[in-house]
């Protein structure tokens, strides 16, 4: 089992929290945006911020930490 | 409110900066080997796509790039940091200045002006500054203004 400290834990949900919020974001621009090579940008990065944020998740998942 | 092409490549632009600031700080202070690469690895992705997002911005001037600098304030700030000292000629028709005075700053500003009547007095004075009775002279007596030291005997 992955052991998690607090101050990683802390980074984790404030990292996960970030990654949220900015996939969001994107989707929203990629609707929103005139340019066909802004709104790509938009759409691509909104599912790389997605993948990174479930990466983070899987840390929380494995329950590190003090049992 | 509808934002336009450069209100948004102007926000992706901060969320990277500050994603990248980030995940750097939380790599830092991981101790978790395989959080930390991914961390790492998530750092490399954001820089690659604020680097993608700036060249496109750039391209369709939505940002405002910074200007290459001047050689010459370029040489001051080398000699400050090599010679400790920036070469200041003082006001023109006037003798006696130390030339000790900093590089003038972007912002307008000249620090570190030497009286030579006052040895170690400095005090920081504008691009076009005038001389005590010019025309728009305005001497500074504002909040926190303090009075030059005495001179030394």
């Amino acid at each position: 089992m992955t052991h998690l400290t607090y101050l990683e834990l802390e980074s984790l949900r404030h990292l996960i929290g970030e990654c949220e919020v900015k996939a969001r974001k994107l989707e929203a621009y990629a609707g929103q945006a005139e340019s066909p090579e802004l709104r790509s940008f938009c759409r691509q990065h909104a599912d790389s911020a997605n993948r990174s944020r479930q990466t983070l998740q899987s840390f929380l998942r494995e329950r590190g930490g003090v049992q | 409110m509808k934002l336009n092409d450069k209100d948004i490549a102007g926000d992706i632009l901060s969320m990277c900066k500050h994603g990248i600031a980030d995940v750097t700080k939380a790599a830092l202070e991981c101790s978790n080997p395989r959080l930390r690469q991914t961390l790492r690895q998530m750092r490399d992705q954001e820089e690659q796509a604020h680097e993608q997002i700036t060249q496109m911005a750039v391209a369709n001037r939505w940002y405002l790039p910074s200007e290459p600098a001047d050689h010459r304030v370029i040489g001051r700030v080398e000699n400050y940091f090599t010679q400790g000292a920036v070469p200041y000629a003082g006001p023109p028709g006037v003798t006696g200045y130390r030339e000790t005075g900093p590089a003038v700053h972007p912002g307008g500003w000249a620090g570190g002006y030497q009286e030579p009547r006052a040895q170690g007095y400095h005090e920081a004075r504008p691009i076009g500054h005038q001389e005590p009775g010019g025309p728009g002279y305005h001497h500074p007596t504002g909040p926190g203004y303090r009075e030059p030291p005495p001179p030394r005997p």
